[in-house]
């Protein structure tokens, strides 16, 4: 590892800090367009080893947002352009793609080798699945979502925090939405922040508070959230611990 | 009683960031939502054409989703926060 590279960020992380992310692996559900900033954010804060899935290939209307992605990978897989750029960006990660669709048989078999999920996913279809093997397998799991201007984030901590089935028990309607790839950005950013400070063990994490960011009005506000102890995905799993 | 509504992302425009709602008695989360729509043109943001609450529609009481509640004959109290936001569901 080329220590000069993490100059400015050891302060925060500490030395030892810095070679937990390195022994770190992040699996990153979707190359999309909050995949593509979590990705490159995560490479170069050198974490070990990034997982990314995605089935899907580049279209024009990706570009807006989808930045690991520039104008001359249309058509090409989002892996293998997401590869490419992310092993220039740091040559010290590992990345491994996956080109499968996630779904409930394989869902448990992907996730399974990594220590944290990312949800870069575009539909809560896929977002159940990952919360479930998140449960099932006691891995932490960093939610993110946007549309238009606003966006939403927050950290789940199996057995021990409201996970995405407490918060959104119904599965909203699926569409194709506005965005401004600059939405992605910041609740990106976010993710990659918990990520983090979850693997250093710094800081207060977005725990059991669900993150709000409105770029139309430029604020950014939470509300707190709750086990639901009747939860269908995470009741009964783990330790149980209400504050 | 009172109750505090706070609203996120685009249903901002229709109840603002935050109100407080008064209520008289016992009331639950349809109460407060009859209160809420009276003044602007919010029903169809949160019901259906018959009168059912849209299910992607989040509403948490002092942090819970009130299907893991009662729905929308969850009772208030005195000083409930009430969160109320769209989905949002991209990626
Ligand atoms: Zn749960």
């Amino acid at each position: 590892m080329t220590r000069e590279r993490y100059d400015r960020q050891i302060p925060l992380l500490g030395a030892d800090g810095q070679e937990r992310v390195r022994d770190a692996s992040v699996f990153i559900a979707g190359a999309g367009g909050l995949g593509s900033p979590s990705a490159i954010y995560l490479a170069a804060a050198g974490i070990g080893r990034i997982t990314i899935a995605d089935f899907d290939t580049v279209d024009p209307s990706n570009l807006n947002r989808q930045i690991l992605h520039w104008s001359d990978d249309v058509s090409r897989m989002k892996i293998d352009s997401a590869r490419e750029k992310l092993e220039k960006i740091n040559p010290d990660v590992e990345i491994d793609v996956i080109s499968e669709k996630i779904d409930e048989n394989n869902v448990s078999k992907l996730v399974g080798g990594s220590d944290l999920i990312v949800d870069a996913m575009d539909n809560f279809r896929a977002r159940y699945l990952l919360n479930k093997a998140a449960i099932a397998r006691n891995i932490p799991l960093f939610h993110g979502a946007v549309h238009g201007f606003v966006g939403q984030a927050t950290t789940v901590i199996p057995g021990e925090t409201a996970c995405l089935r407490c918060i959104f028990p119904n599965n909203p309607p699926e569409g194709v939405f506005p965005i401004i790839g600059a939405t992605c950005g910041v609740v990106a950013s976010i993710q990659v922040t918990e990520v983090l400070k979850y693997i250093t063990c710094t800081g207060t994490l977005a725990t059991n508070r669900l993150l709000f960011w409105n770029g139309a009005d430029t604020t950014m506000s939470e509300i707190p959230v709750e086990r639901d102890p009747g939860c269908a995905d995470c009741k009964g799993t783990g330790v149980t611990r209400y504050e | 009683m009172i109750i505090k509504v706070k609203a996120f992302a685009r249903f901002r425009e229709a109840f603002g960031k935050e109100q407080d709602i008064e209520l008289d008695g016992t009331a639950t989360v349809m109460d407060l939502l009859t209160e809420l729509c009276a003044p602007h043109d919010a029903h169809d943001m949160i019901f259906d054409e018959s009168g059912m609450i849209k299910k992607y529609v989040n509403i948490l009481v002092n942090g819970r989703h009130i299907q893991s509640l009662s729905g929308i004959k969850t009772e208030l109290a005195g000083g409930d926060e009430v969160a109320i936001f769209p989905p949002v569901a991209g990626g």
